[in-house]
């Protein structure tokens, strides 16, 4: 027999290898995100003309976009919940309004975006909104990924296959409150301070 | 709240309204009028809280094991480190491009 049918019938050691993968991912992750704050916050500390432009930031999408990941947050972990009271329909439902929300959050940025076009600002314009397109659209990648997955378990569950790996529930929210955990530090740096 | 969450519902549903409640707090801090300094205390404040709830509470990262703890530890460790070693640097650098070179 192969080692991968050993692993994949053995659900506590997938489950160990899978928590092992999403948390090195996490680590990546801060290193990623981490550095680039860090490179923000040198050039943003010393360039009083950025004001200006963090001035064109509308803070009202930011702290919608804020309380919907936060919300969206909540679902996932709930669904974590279904699934340990062995509920995987309602794991489905609670992971579908963590989609729904996810996709909110990109229909707002979106809007956001289209304003700072209308502007004249791009990610090529330089100064602060180069770091504010850099870090929103990279962080805005990572709500698509995630919300690739959740749909993964959405459709798993709609075919009756969820069952076979149930603990992908958690895994995959693990990563999905890391990217609502980014976004945490992304809204201050960006809109309020 | 629904009668038939189990307990682990009932306490992800009181962290959520902890953490809408400190978001609150931020907001509201950051538009009474308080000095730039007072803001930036209150606003990373609150969202150091925020993220230590969610990764406590959703996350579980207390409950996992050691290697993952550690695992997410040291890049977080690296980069106090960072922001320590070039905090002299802020308010110069962005200025003075030729100190780059």
């Amino acid at each position: 027999m192969s080692s991968g049918a050993t692993t994949r019938a053995n659900p506590d050691v997938e489950s160990y290898g899978g928590k092992a993968g999403i948390w090195f991912l996490v680590a990546s992750e801060l290193i990623l995100f981490g550095s680039l704050i860090m490179c923000y916050l040198l050039m943003y500390s010393s360039r009083p003309d950025w004001d200006a432009g963090r001035a064109e930031l509308v803070p009202a999408m930011g702290i919608l976009n804020t309380v919907i990941l936060l919300v969206s947050s909540w679902c996932a972990v709930m669904a974590h919940a279904a699934v340990d009271k062995g509920d995987l329909k309602l794991a489905q439902k609670r992971l579908i309004y963590t989609l729904l929300l996810a996709g909110a959050f990109l229909v707002v940025k979106g809007f956001e975006y289209s304003s700072k076009f209308h502007h004249g600002h791009y990610p090529n314009s330089g100064g602060f909104f180069t770091f504010y397109f850099t870090l929103t659209g990279l962080h805005a990648l990572h709500v698509i990924v995630g919300m690739i997955a959740i749909g993964g378990l959405v459709y798993a569950q709609s075919v009756d296959r969820l069952k076979l790996y149930p603990q992908r529930v958690e895994l995959v929210g693990i990563y999905w409150h890391l990217v609502d955990v980014i976004w945490i530090f992304l809204f201050p740096l960006l809109y309020l301070s | 709240m629904p009668s038939n969450y189990t307990e682990h519902e009932k306490h992800y549903t009181h962290i959520l309204w902890i953490l809408l409640g400190v978001f609150a707090i931020s907001i509201v801090g950051s538009y009474i009028g308080l000095p730039q300094w007072a803001v930036q205390i209150i606003v990373f404040g609150v969202a150091l809280v925020k993220a230590f709830y969610v990764i406590k509470h959703f996350m579980h990262l207390p409950q996992e094991a050691g290697v993952m703890i550690a695992s997410v530890s040291a890049p977080l460790i690296l980069i106090a480190v960072f922001l320590i070693l070039i905090w002299p640097d802020f308010g110069y650098v962005g200025t003075n491009m030729e100190y780059l070179k």
